[in-house]
């Protein structure tokens, strides 16, 4: 039984994404991710592929965020303070100039972080805040059956309940919506 | 002269080069795009009060995603002033979520999420509560957008400011940038 606030509730199972390789090179992700992201719409779709091995079962998932690391590390190529401290520059080129960077190189991998299926979306929101990221593997005992995104577990919680106390309607509420706010003198 | 730069660019070119790539030398591309040419005009961003309580950012943030058809234009972030109309952070969807999160002293209860279900109980939530305050994630205007991947990557933020000088001007999201990836790699 999923209680109302648990993350069973607001996960989307893994079939819903596009899936890719974890041998494939990234260029291939970048296609299939401009795909995902158009799916149903104009930047409508999910914005993460689910990974996989040979043998098709899921390993990393692969986010916006993950490809823009590689692309900072490419940058950083030439600064030698930043050559000075990581190692993680080097790796990168050469597995460019090996024909392209493999994806499961740079995916973030499914066993890194994750939270289970029963726990609540309180629990999921800390985890989102203290790691920093904004998507979450949920799991059911030891499997991974779906992805948590903040973004969907925001705006799918208010679809839900409008975030409004028991008893309330929202149209008795001075919404936002009523509220004009003038554009303010930007200066920091 | 003129035909040794042209072989030493040819040669140059076609080792840095990736298949099918444009010219690209030490992560410098044919294509140099400036932050002022990828950002959401500061003015596009809604705008919300420090002292507004959470509940009306909350409101804000759905119907802008609502009013923008769940496209990718919608903005996720509210531009938070304080009572002199000027601007002191970003209320991002992370910062909205740390009031789901929130479980801390100063709130009775254990169930954070009584926070966004028994509104009563909790009026004190403000904005500048949550809001991402103006102190990091910062470009200038005239900065190239890997400037803004860099700070994106390492203050782990998904959104970074743009300056003019002193003043905001806009707004870089990640999504924003992921179209100038195939360029940088």
């Amino acid at each position: 039984m999923i209680s109302a606030n648990s993350v069973g509730l607001y996960v989307v199972p893994l079939k819903e994404y596009l899936t890719v390789g974890e041998n494939e090179k990234l260029y291939t992700a970048l296609k299939l991710f401009s795909v995902s992201l158009h799916e149903g719409g104009a930047c409508k779709g999910h914005r993460l592929l689910v990974v996989l091995d040979e043998k098709g079962e899921p390993t990393g998932i692969l986010t916006i965020k993950s490809i823009l690391n590689v692309a900072r590390l490419k940058i950083l190529e030439e600064d030698i303070t930043f050559k000075a401290e990581y190692s993680s520059w080097y790796y990168v080129k050469k597995a460019r100039e090996n024909g392209g960077i493999a994806i499961r190189e740079v995916m973030r991998p499914l066993s890194q972080t994750s939270i289970d299926y029963n726990k609540t979306i309180s629990e999921a929101a800390k985890m989102f805040i203290r790691h920093g990221i904004n998507f979450l593997p949920v799991k059911d005992s030891k499997k991974i059956i779906g992805i948590l995104s903040a973004r969907e577990l925001f705006y799918t919680h208010y679809a839900l309940n409008h975030f409004m106390p028991q008893g309330e309607s929202r149209e008795s509420k001075n919404t936002a919506s009523s509220k004009l706010i003038k554009k303010p003198a930007i200066i920091l | 002269m003129a035909f040794i730069l042209l072989v030493l660019n040819l040669i140059i070119g076609s080792y840095f080069q990736s298949p099918g790539k444009q010219f690209s030398w030490k992560g410098i591309t044919s294509m140099k795009i400036r932050a002022s040419q990828v950002m959401v005009p500061i003015g596009e961003i809604p705008v919300i009060h420090e002292d507004d309580n959470i509940f009306t950012a909350v409101e804000v943030l759905v119907r802008e995603y609502i009013e923008k058809d769940s496209k990718w234009q919608g903005y996720e972030s509210l531009l938070v002033v304080d009572k002199h109309n000027q601007a002191v952070g970003l209320l991002t969807l992370r910062s909205a979520l740390k009031g789901i999160g929130m479980n801390q002293s100063g709130i009775p209860n254990s169930q954070a999420w009584n926070i966004f279900t028994k509104k009563k109980d909790y009026p004190s939530v403000l904005v500048m509560n949550l809001m991402r305050n103006f102190k990091r994630g910062f470009v200038n205007m005239n900065d190239h957008v890997e400037k803004a991947i860099r700070v994106i990557n390492e203050e782990n933020i998904n959104s970074v400011l743009v300056l003019d000088g002193n003043n905001l001007v806009g707004v870089i999201r990640a999504i924003d940038l992921f179209w100038f990836i195939d360029d940088i790699l």
